[in-house]
């Protein structure tokens, strides 16, 4: 019944880059300097778990991800929740919002390394700023959505704040509310690495870096592959936590009952 | 009387900086105690406001709305809603939109669960306790929305056109249940409709409202004692009663 439903299981267009990738450096086209196959690349992946501490790296880049996504999620639901219901604090909050929105995440580095110097620290801030925004305005958008209808329902069968707040604009944000953590968490992961890349000594993007003062080309590659592996596996996460979360979803129309 | 309107005006800002828009003129109106009160009209002559002032979702500009001789100032769970276009939550199965006005009133958890299974049994809807909304009919839909209007044990149900998005068979059907259910139940209850059978088949009595602004045509009395059964529909009091209303509104029309 949903829309987005995959018809082609999405291993398929996967296996199949890999497949053409291998094929054309066998072929010769592709030089392995600048971009090693598919094969190379396993055992180069390998050699960095079992040799330059990659495991380490991606906890310390999932951890960043995992605080500053957590915190972003916190205060983006909350005060996107309180500005859908609030036309003063709408009024108030939008125009900040859109004001800082479209700085990109990179452009507040030297900011965040001023402020909180290296390490962690500017990471938890980088990934916040990146996934804040959209999680704010779509729960804004998700509060703002709830119908007429159903408020009047909930308050006519007793519903005081409480309830109202749990078991009717909270839930009819969700929707909404997932859109924005499924962006949010996507641009997260983009910041980290971002981050990482200029003011750090651990994480994937740092490791990225290392390695190109190294030369190492390859190594350089298993870190752009592991950083979509797990970026496209953070989506499928969030994927499985919202058709846990948002059941009612799949049916058609579900939004207009 | 159970409830009252007195003189009852509403206006709405008309867009752009129109006039603003009268939609009840002094309005007068009483409702008995356990009464199946029905208000008939053409669509837009302003039944849903009176339903929305009933209900407490907005005020009156002039004029009185009372319950038991209280005037009303907010919604309560006292006088529940059902409207045309089932307001269900989607987000709860059928039990837990059965449920949701039981909660707000503190009742415990397992005497919730009792009552909406006993009212889940009513409403023929055991079975689909555990659907979303967007799985039903729209027949299921509405018992559902019933049997959550029911379940706060309100003093008054405040029906919108609950059946108009039904087709024929299915609004026919509904009536007749209705009334079957209600027959357990002593509540007060205010049924809007534009469709005139449907209001002489359910009502005490019938309120007839000509065009905007909503002003009463006609208060008739139904003399048709209950249970009512599937063929009056066709005798000969009830069609003349019919085709007398339907004289009333169509002389507005014109
Ligand atoms: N919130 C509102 N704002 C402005 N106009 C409204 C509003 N609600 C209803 N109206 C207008 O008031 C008139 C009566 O509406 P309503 O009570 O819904 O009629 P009915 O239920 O009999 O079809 C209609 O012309 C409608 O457009
Ligand atoms: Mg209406």
């Amino acid at each position: 019944m949903t829309k987005n439903k995959d018809v082609i299981n999405p291993w398929v267009p996967i296996l199949l880059l890999l497949f053409v990738w291998q094929v054309c450096s066998w072929a010769g086209f592709l030089n392995s300097q600048f971009l090693p196959s598919p094969l190379a690349l396993m055992s180069e992946i390998v050699d960095s778990f079992a040799n330059q501490h990659l495991l380490g790296d991606i906890f310390a880049s999932l951890k960043r991800v995992l605080i500053g996504f957590t915190i972003a999620a916190a205060t983006g639901v909350s005060l996107g929740i309180f500005a859908g219901t609030n036309q003063v604090a709408r009024s108030f909050i939008s125009p900040l919002a859109e004001i800082f929105r479209p700085i990109p995440p990179i452009a507040w580095i030297p900011i965040a390394i001023l402020w909180f110097g290296l390490g962690d620290k500017p990471a938890f801030f980088l990934v916040f700023l990146g996934a804040f925004f959209p999680i704010f305005t779509n729960s804004m958008l998700g509060a703002l959505s709830l119908e007429e209808t159903h408020r009047r329902a909930a308050y006519s069968l007793g519903a005081d704040k409480k309830h109202f707040l749990a078991d009717i604009l909270l839930p009819a944000s969700l929707p909404h509310i997932f859109a924005g953590m499924k962006i949010g968490l996507g641009v997260s992961w983009m910041a980290v690495i971002t981050a990482e890349l200029v003011g750090s000594q651990s994480g994937l993007g740092y490791m990225i870096q290392f390695n190109r003062f190294l030369l190492n080309t390859p190594k350089v590659v298993v870190g752009m592959v592991v950083i979509g592996a797990i970026g496209f596996l953070l989506n499928r996460l969030m994927a499985r936590v919202e058709a846990a979360l948002v059941p009612w979803k799949d049916f058609k129309g579900a939004n207009h009952i | 009387m159970k409830l009252e309107f007195e003189n009852v005006t509403k206006n709405f800002n008309g867009r752009n900086g129109d006039r603003p828009m009268v939609v009840l003129d002094g309005i007068s109106f009483g409702v008995r105690e356990s009464e199946f009160f029905c208000i008939v009209g053409p669509s837009g002559c302003g039944k849903s406001t009176i339903i929305n002032l009933a209900a407490g979702f907005f005020r009156p500009d002039q004029g009185r709305v009372a319950v038991n001789g209280k005037e009303i100032s907010s919604p309560s769970a006292s006088r529940t809603v059902v409207f045309q276009e089932y307001a269900l939550f989607p987000w709860k199965t059928v039990f837990g939109n059965i449920e949701f006005g039981l909660k707000c009133s503190g009742i415990p958890e397992e005497e919730r669960r009792q009552i909406v299974y006993d009212l889940a049994k009513k409403v023929d809807l055991e079975k689909f306790l555990n659907h979303y909304p967007a799985e039903l009919s729209g027949g299921m839909k509405q018992r559902v929305a019933i049997a959550r209007s029911l379940a706060v044990k309100p003093e008054i149900i405040l029906m919108d056109e609950p059946f108009a998005s039904l087709d024929q068979q299915t609004r026919d059907v509904m009536q007749e249940e209705l009334l079957g259910f209600m027959k357990e139940f002593s509540q007060t209850i205010i049924f809007v409709t534009h469709n005139i059978e449907e209001a002489i088949f359910l009502g005490d009595r019938v309120l007839v409202l000509g065009k905007r602004p909503a002003h009463a045509k006609a208060l008739v009395e139904v003399p048709f004692s209950k249970p009512r059964l599937p063929q009056l529909r066709n005798e000969p009091v009830f069609l003349a009663l019919r085709r007398d209303i339907g004289g009333l509104l169509r002389k507005e029309a014109s």
